[in-house]
């Protein structure tokens, strides 16, 4: 965090002389920082442009050979027949709740175990921090049936409920790995001051320490959104009722056929739409997710 | 004696591990009483239905009319995406958690069947009044030692379309054409001729499930399968099988000769059938949905059908579709029975082409049926030529991307090594078929 705070003034710097630099020198620096930004712009932008402008064409057009003359002809046919379907803003609406609640549980029980694992020594912490990443080695596919069985036994499959509880345990790992290394960029001197002052573990981190991990809470929280977003396999075996459907299955149920047929034209329109709530939380929260993904690069 | 902090902890560990054991407490489900007095008739509550995401549109519609007509059922309907649908339901029933009907893939019927996980419905299926009009290939892929566990629901089958202004334009005439393998190859040949992009023939050369449903016809229309022996005692019929030969070589024919696209060697058949739809190719062995059902009215004025064909005549297709099944275990097998047999009546089944998909009886094809959907009835004028092979294996030996099945196809047919395919072939399917048998 630190680092990108010192580094920020420069960089803007470096852009002020290139803008008001004086003589030919600066021009050079100016068309290279165009030619430079222009071809980022590229690089990122026109993926989502080209699954905008495919979404708005039919499956037998993105299918077929491109032509000059039915390339720019756009239809919303596509996005008609997402909504014909009846079930896709219910699946958004499932979506969204799992998403945020996985978001909201997986940060804050991050924020609580970091806090412990990066403020407090204590017997086996390091033991226990390891067994902790260790299960990021483990992928949950190899572990579904006793998954599933066991979330039956506890009556949480077919259940919102249950999708998070399992999406929070997923993405704790990485949680608890981020915020741990939020809490250990926090300079002692600010937790002894609060202790002097009287403050006990709660308040010091609600009161002190809070805003110098937001960054980090912000990233566990966007990580474990996004995760939980996209998730497929999962929502696919602990769910059995359309109702129920989260977005990524009820999209795959819509766009494709029994021999392996894809309806592209649906496809690009489900992923516009799926893109959309990715990209809303990430403008909001992007200035957190970088600087707190620096602080964990940087401060492990 | 006081608890520890410890022993405290133990506790919830104790009764989630006591949970999970109860959970996987082996054994067969209870099978539903189908032969109690008023079963399947003046039900009530909910019915839990799984089925294909593929088929999910045309259920739909008879769910919707199921509901209109009455109010004392409701049918719950869950669309699984097919390639998760074994997985899906497999765990169901281990969690013994399972819906009460299950529109299942007939070629996977036989996975649930042989391990005791669906109800015996023969009593049931032998009082229907048109037991007899019944497509005996899904009923086949029901039945065990005679007993049936499912009903027939839709069909999905190969058969072979030809796009008649082409073949006008090239000379050929169809009614002789599609009777032979060499038949089709020489019509495969003018049609090319036309030159352009337009080719004589279309496979999608490199999606297992695809070749699996169109070749095999060819192969079974001389009563000949690439599977011999029963269930626990199956092998590869692949060396010495003459048909197939026969078959593998017409196609290296077609490669050869450039009467395919080059596309085929490549293509997975995500865009199944758009080629011809398009009025670029002669002739596709493929299904309903992707040629007729996705196709504008100019496409299907054009379109002609004709059951696949033997190397030297006969004619067979793939009876691929669904079968309507009740899980052991299930809570509403009496309505999810009433369900089914709402779903068979004739007007019912006659819907069935508007979601991509064909009856399973005979008696649906009413002169009516037959002005309005005219492309579907070549399969069920000849129901008894319907076939598709009775294995625990045909996911592993055909579906999968690195099936035997596609090996030895792409190995005769692109690489041209045919003596070699069929070897590795036999091999393979003995491989697979020895480690899949009870």
């Amino acid at each position: 965090m630190v680092t990108i705070r010192q580094a920020r003034p420069t960089a803007v710097r470096g852009v002020r002389a290139a803008v008001h630099g004086p003589g030919e020198h600066g021009h050079i620096k100016i068309i290279l920082y165009v030619v430079a930004a222009a071809l980022s712009l590229v690089v990122f932008v026109v993926p989502l442009l080209w699954a905008l402008m495919r979404s708005l064409q039919p499956n037998d057009t993105i299918t077929a050979a491109p032509q000059a003359s039915t390339f720019f002809r756009l239809t919303w046919d596509n996005f008609r027949g997402i909504a014909a379907d009846g079930h896709i803003p219910r699946a958004v609406g499932n979506s969204l709740v799992v998403s945020l609640g996985t978001a909201l549980l997986t940060t804050v029980l991050a924020t609580a175990a970091g806090y412990g694992f990066g403020r407090f020594s204590f017997r086996g912490s390091g033991v226990a921090f390891a067994l902790i990443i260790l299960t990021l080695m483990v992928p949950f596919q190899a572990i579904l049936t006793p998954l599933f069985l066991q979330l039956n036994a506890m009556r949480l499959t077919d259940s919102r409920l249950g999708l998070v509880l399992f999406y929070s345990t997923v993405n704790l790992p990485f949680g608890v790995f981020v915020m741990r290394t939020a809490f250990a960029a926090v300079p002692a001197a600010l937790e002894d001051a609060a202790r002097i002052d009287g403050a006990g573990p709660g308040r010091t981190l609600t009161h002190v320490l809070r805003p110098l991990i937001v960054p980090g809470m912000a990233t566990t929280a966007l990580y474990a959104f996004l995760a939980a977003w996209t998730e497929f396999l999962g929502a696919l075996t602990f769910l059995t009722r359309q109702d129920l459907y989260t977005l990524p299955v009820s999209l795959v149920n819509l766009q494709q056929g029994a021999y392996g047929q894809i309806n592209y034209g649906f496809l690009s329109a489900g992923a516009v739409l799926a893109m959309i709530p990715c990209v809303l939380l990430f403008v909001a929260l992007q200035r957190f997710y970088v600087a707190g993904l620096s602080a964990g690069a940087v401060k492990g | 004696m006081a608890l520890r902090r410890r022993d405290l902890l133990r506790i919830p560990a104790l009764a989630g591990a006591a949970a999970a054991l109860g959970a996987c407490d082996g054994g067969i489900l209870d099978e539903p009483d189908v032969t109690r007095a008023g079963f399947g008739e003046n039900t009530s509550g909910t019915v839990a239905m799984w089925c294909r995401a593929a088929t999910v549109a045309g259920v739909q519609v008879v769910v919707d009319r199921f509901h209109r007509a009455q109010n004392r059922l409701r049918i719950d309907l869950t669309p699984v995406p097919d390639a998760q649908y074994v997985t899906k339901l497999a765990t169901a029933i281990r969690g013994r958690r399972v819906p009460d009907l299950v529109d299942v893939d007939d070629i996977n019927s036989m996975l649930f069947i042989y391990r005791d996980a669906f109800t015996d419905l023969t009593p049931l299926v032998a009082a229907l009044p048109y037991r007899d009009a019944l497509s005996p290939g899904h009923l086949n892929l029901a039945t065990r030692g005679g007993r049936r566990y499912g009903m027939p629901y839709l069909a999905d089958n190969s058969v072979l379309w030809f796009n008649t202004d082409l073949l006008r334009r090239a000379g050929v005439d169809p009614a002789s054409a599609v009777t032979s393998l060499d038949g089709l190859l020489e019509a495969a040949r003018r049609v090319r001729a036309l030159g352009g992009d337009v080719y004589g023939w279309s496979i999608a050369g490199n999606s297992a499930g695809i070749l699996g449903f169109v070749v095999q016809p060819h192969v079974w229309a001389t009563g000949a399968d690439q599977i011999t022996g029963t269930v626990g005692s199956q092998r590869g019929g692949i060396a010495g099988n003459a048909a197939l030969r026969r078959t593998l070589e017409f196609y290296r024919s077609l490669w050869e000769e450039d009467l395919m696209s080059r596309n085929a060697f490549a293509d997975t058949g995500t865009a199944w059938g758009a080629d011809f739809r398009a009025g670029q190719v002669g002739f596709i062995p493929s299904n309903y949905s992707a040629v007729v059902l996705s196709a504008d009215e100019r496409s299907r004025a054009r379109t002609g059908v004709a059951l696949l064909c033997g190397p030297d005549g006969g004619t067979a297709f793939f009876d691929g579709g669904d079968n309507l099944c009740i899980p052991r275990g299930a809570r509403n097998a009496s309505g999810a029975w009433e369900f089914a047999k709402f779903a068979l009546d004739v007007p019912q089944q006659q819907i069935l082409p508007d979601g991509g998909y064909t009856p399973v009886r005979s008696d649906a094809a009413t002169p009516a049926f037959r002005r309005k959907y005219p492309l579907a009835t070549a399969p069920l004028d000849h129901l008894e030529r319907g076939y598709a092979p009775v294995t625990l294996a045909y996911n592993l030996l055909f579906n999968q991307a690195d099936s035997p099945f596609i090996g030895m196809f792409r190995r005769a047919v692109f690489d041209g090594d045919l003596e070699g395919a069929l070897a590795e072939g036999q091999r393979g399917f003995d491989r697979i078929l020895r480690q899949a048998q009870l």
